[in-house]
């Protein structure tokens, strides 16, 4: 995937993730969590210029039965 | 010596020939525990009573010719992310203070099965989110951390407390404490350790293991823990060889690879240059050396923290609205932005791993394990925030020592953590050596071969 420019995070936008994962933070919280939202998107952005094609993800589901 | 500074191996010689007590040896270690705890704070609990008491059974079964094996009597400390029937998991967290388990996990069950005698619960960084376990101390420098997250089972193997430390790693946190306290630590191969009953931080990076004295210790340990188990989604149905059989074959004919980037790029001087006098001394033993180019070095930390981090939230999720309130700040930041991640970026992370998996199997064609340093910089100290490697880049204490383990982590490889020196500060170092899939023996033979050859683990912190 061709690397795509994110805009920073603003305040809204913070406010709308938030909104989205039902996750009531008061200010404070909010204030914390704005760096670190950045941050964390930041490292899946350095993911968009591998190209992973077919690849499947390295999750293990083993139907039998225990 | 004291029983308490002896090593499992020896110990458990002594048990079998009744040269020692196992209540005289979980006695010692209580004792120790009473010297130290005041400047160390490892445990989260010490069980005195219940430990004595198991003592003195495995005393009258060894007495009446019940002997079980190397574990039998052997004083553990287990982090306090597993579960310990009738005990609290409280994951040093105020959210799980009164969390009691009613079962044990399945390294517990394995480790009493064994007739390992448990005295106590050790601190964790809260939930094992974080590496500096910050209830704990180190004991070569009480003014430094002990690493983390199993920072009280790497203190407390440290300086005595008990003889082995049961740890988990999801990004290095049975390697950090053993590096930055002086100690052993294996982490196991993916699937090997049976994790049920352990308060998960990421299914799909937590890895289950020891730490402990000797390299012998933890071949030891894992022989015990090894092994397929259902209730763990996880657990690989892999045959459990020998893991003492090979311990003394020595790095003779083996093929280790220095890699050539990633581990050496943000390295302590003082590291570096024990590290490299370390594979200098495996060279020397007869071991092949081979430089070798980590893949997807720029890529790990994403793929680590992109597993972890919404991993970590979706555990936490109920926890985090009922009691949010009681996390600590930097443990609570970071689920709090694990919400916020969407399912694409999540699986993205997990595709790309399976690229990181397969570029490893192509640069281990040839090789028989990796050598590097496990850290790249010795114990911070309480407070400290960041290091400054040559070159004035710097890096938070997570980031640097996380990179390091990472790939461990990301790959699910065996890596194993042993002593190889010492800063002019008297900090310890580690060398890390890092194997293929489920080839733990051949790890715990090149970290016995340099063990053999040196003496770091012998040295005690002067507490």
């Amino acid at each position: 995937m061709a690397p795509t420019p994110r805009s920073p995070l603003g305040d809204e936008a913070l406010d709308q993730l938030l909104a989205h994962a039902r996750l009531d933070l008061g200010t404070e919280r909010r204030a914390a969590a704005g760096p670190a939202v950045t941050m964390v998107l930041g490292l899946y952005d350095s993911l968009d210029g591998i190209a992973v094609g077919e690849t499947p993800p390295a999750s293990g589901f083993d139907a039998r039965w225990a | 010596m004291r029983p308490h500074e002896l090593s499992i191996a020896e110990a458990a010689r002594q048990i079998e020939r009744r040269t020692l007590s196992p209540v005289e040896l979980v006695q010692s270690a209580l004792d120790r525990i009473e010297e130290v705890e005041g400047r160390l704070n490892a445990f989260v609990a010490v069980t005195a009573e219940q430990a004595l008491e198991a003592a003195r059974q495995a005393e009258e079964e060894i007495g009446d010719g019940g002997y079980r094996g190397p574990l039998h009597g052997i004083p553990v400390g287990i982090k306090d992310l597993y579960d310990t029937a009738g005990l609290p998991t409280t994951s040093s967290s105020a959210v799980r203070s009164d969390h009691l388990a009613t079962e044990d996990s399945a390294c517990v069950a394995r480790l009493r099965d064994a007739g390992a005698v448990v005295v106590g619960k050790t601190h964790t960084h809260e939930f094992a989110y974080g590496v500096l376990t910050p209830t704990t101390r180190n004991p070569w420098d009480t003014g430094r951390v002990p690493g983390g997250s199993s920072g009280g089972s790497g203190a407390a193997v440290a300086a005595g407390e008990c003889l082995v430390g049961m740890g988990t790693d999801t990004g290095g946190s049975i390697r950090i404490p053993a590096s930055v306290c002086g100690t052993v630590g294996l982490k196991p191969t993916f699937g090997r350790v049976s994790r049920f009953g352990i308060t998960s931080l990421c299914w799909s990076l937590d890895h289950a293991g020891p730490l402990t004295r000797t390299v012998r210790d933890a071949a030891l340990t894992l022989q015990v823990l090894a092994g397929f188990d259902a209730r763990d989604p996880g657990s690989a149905k892999e045959p459990v060889p020998d893991f003492t059989a090979d311990l003394d074959a020595g790095v003779r004919g083996l093929t280790l690879g220095v890699p050539t980037n990633y581990f050496f790029d943000d390295v302590d001087p003082e590291v570096e240059s024990a590290v490299r006098e370390a594979i200098g001394v495996l060279e020397a033993q007869g071991a092949t050396l081979r430089d070798v180019e980590i893949p997807y070095a720029d890529q790990m930390m994403a793929v680590e923290f992109g597993v972890l981090v919404p991993e970590a939230s979706a555990y936490h999720q109920e926890m985090l609205r009922e009691s949010g309130d009681r996390y600590t700040d930097d443990v609570r930041v970071f689920l709090d932005a694990g919400e916020t991640v969407l399912a694409t970026q999540y699986i993205k992370a997990l595709r790309v791993r399976t690229l990181v998996q397969q570029a490893f199997r192509r640069a281990f064609e040839g090789l028989d394990a990796l050598v590097c340093p496990t850290l790249p910089a010795a114990a911070a100290e309480v407070g400290q925030q960041t290091f400054t490697f040559p070159g004035g880049r710097e890096k938070t204490v997570i980031d640097a020592w996380v990179g390091h383990a990472a790939p461990g982590n990301v790959t699910g490889l065996p890596a194993l953590s042993v002593p190889c020196g010492y800063t002019s500060a008297g900090l310890p170092i580690g060398l890390q050596v890092i194997g293929r899939p489920f080839d733990e023996g051949g790890v715990l033979r090149v970290g016995q071969a340099y063990g053999s050859a040196t003496d770091w683990s012998s040295r005690r912190p002067a507490l």
